[in-house]
């Protein structure tokens, strides 16, 4: 008898783990190992590979940079190109993260279908690999913020949470649509318009300080914006009156986080809802 | 002699009254305009009755075969006790652990190369790292595919990938094996290969539940089978038995 690939004499008791430990350990090691791929899957086998994830971000922002802040000429803001940037990355994880969440489910069809594993870890691999990308967009960041010579400060760190709200917020919009998605294949298409209008009616490229206090209190309650002002506010602090945060404590300053706790926890509740039919359905 | 010294009379597999139906839409109404269209008329669909009431047992140790036509139920059956589809009505009782192989795989990812195709696999089947990179090369030298271990699985022909996937499968421990038509596409070598393992795990004292659209292999490694059709059970027995039944109803007995 030729050699056999398995010692069948000996059963190792890998899978036979129970308890919430051991469950939660198996799903950090998928979500692990998925968001690898993933983002193998996108720059492993490009000529330049990883280099892009840096690449990418700085020639946009240098692009946005020339245009904003050179061509149209800057209307007194300082660090212009700073306020730019910060925005305009955190879009990006925000837009792309949405984007990727919401169709990792059907993409991830034939594994749903043939393997039994918690689900839960294909739209958690999925907003993780946006992270990991925004994240390495940080670095170009960085190098904006060391041209505009700030010095980081340790208030920095609240940047921390604000970003982990958005996560959240990437995470729950993923799931809700999502899950929807496996069952409305329009959904993309509408999300792709959602994204063109919510571009603009963000202060990504423009300042939310041209507006009346009444109408910047209204688009503070998006989640995004709210986050976007507050992350520029901490970077940049002696800019806090052009950006426009509301100093003062308001109840309306609670409502984005409102928001979403509700996103998030609408979108964990749907999954949980579909999750059983997924198989079946995608 | 059961592994966990329960007695040989224990069950590895108890499906008890198990049905499944899937709701197949008339028309497909997959997109909003369809929705605005037609808001008020009801989506119309089919009820598919894939497996319909079914009841029996598998014992631990033994080789189980399911045979059945095209639609008759057999990977409904299987990903039901896989716990891949929720039962509508019914209950499967597994005892042990489960490695399944289902339509023809893991669930490879075509553009990714068969490595790292190991390494996701093997994680989703509950494998760590650590104990993927012990059993990585046996993998590999099981499936036969060390030239071709860096190349992305959609230049793989069917054959290798299942080679690939029945290589991963075997290494997760499991008391059950699950195998869905596992030597439909592998050569002859591959597929004396499995009938070899087959053997080993039947020594090991481990289950095997075997479903085949081709009779032959039922009969060559099972020890029992059941017959469906239309999602029922039309008769378990004997496997020789029950190949022969199958043979005589298509008229080819």
């Amino acid at each position: 008898m030729t050699s056999l690939a398995t010692d069948v004499t000996e059963p190792i008791p890998v899978t036979a783990e129970e308890g919430l430990a051991a469950r939660l350990k198996h799903v950090w090691r998928l979500v692990t190992v998925l968001t690898g791929m993933e983002i193998k899957l996108r720059y492993g086998d490009s000529a330049l590979g990883y280099i892009w994830t840096i690449g990418k971000p700085m020639a946009l922002f240098s692009i946005l940079y020339m245009v904003f802040a050179r061509m149209f000429g800057n209307d007194g803001t300082p660090h212009f190109a700073l306020y730019l940037v910060v925005g305009f990355m955190l879009w990006t994880f925000f837009s792309s993260g949405v984007g990727l969440t919401m169709t990792s489910i059907v993409a991830n069809g034939t594994l749903i279908r043939k393997l039994p594993f918690p689900r839960i870890v294909i739209p958690l691999a999925a907003s993780l690999t946006s992270f990991v990308t925004f994240g390495l967009s940080l670095f170009a960041v960085a190098v904006f913020v060391a041209v505009n010579g700030i010095m980081p400060r340790l208030n920095w760190l609240l940047l921390i949470p604000l970003i982990f709200e958005l996560y959240l917020f990437v995470l729950g919009l993923g799931l809700i649509l999502g899950i929807m998605y496996v069952r409305l294949r329009d959904v993309v298409q509408v999300w792709d318009l959602v994204v063109q209008v919510l571009f603009f009616a963000s202060p990504i490229i423009y300042q939310l300080a041209q507006f009346p206090a009444r109408v910047q209190q209204v688009m503070l309650l998006n989640p995004f914006t709210q986050v976007m002002q507050d992350a520029r506010a901490i970077i940049d602090y002696p800019n806090h009156d052009v950006i426009a945060a509301p100093a003062a404590f308001t109840p309306l300053r609670v409502l984005p986080l409102v928001i979403v706790a509700c996103t998030i926890g609408l979108g964990l509740l749907m999954f949980r809802h579909e999750e059983p039919w997924l198989p079946e359905r995608v | 002699m059961s592994l966990n010294g329960k007695g040989s009379s224990a069950k590895a597999i108890e499906v008890q009254g198990l049905s499944k139906t899937f709701r197949i839409p008339h028309e497909v109404r997959n997109t909003v305009r369809e929705h605005f269209l037609h808001p008020f008329k009801r989506a119309s669909y089919e009820v598919n009755n894939v497996v319909r009431d079914m009841s029996f047992s598998i014992e631990k140790g033994e080789c189980f075969g399911l045979v059945g036509r095209n639609g008759s139920g057999k990977t409904t059956v299987l990903k039901l006790i896989a716990k891949i589809y929720r039962a509508d009505t019914g209950t499967v009782q597994v005892n042990g652990m489960l490695s399944p192989f289902i339509e023809l795989g893991v669930g490879f990812n075509p553009e990714l190369s068969a490595r790292d195709n190991i390494f996701v696999s093997g994680t989703l089947l509950g494998l760590s790292r650590r104990d993927l990179e012990e059993r990585f090369d046996e993998i590999v030298a099981f499936a036969e595919l060390e030239r071709f271990i860096d190349q992305r699985l959609k230049n793989y022909s069917s054959g290798m990938q299942v080679r690939l996937a029945y290589s991963v499968a075997i290494q997760v421990p499991f008391d059950i094996l699950l195998l869905d038509e596992v030597l439909a596409v592998g050569d002859a070598r591959f597929q004396k290969k499995c009938i070899e393992t087959f053997g080993e795990f039947r020594e090991a004292g481990k289950t095997l539940v075997l479903v085949s659209h081709d009779p032959h292999v039922i009969r060559d490694n099972c020890e029992r089978a059941a017959l469906l059709d239309n999602g029922s059970v039309v008769s378990i027995g004997p496997a020789n038995e029950i190949v022969d039944l199958y043979f005589e109803r298509e008229g080819l007995g």
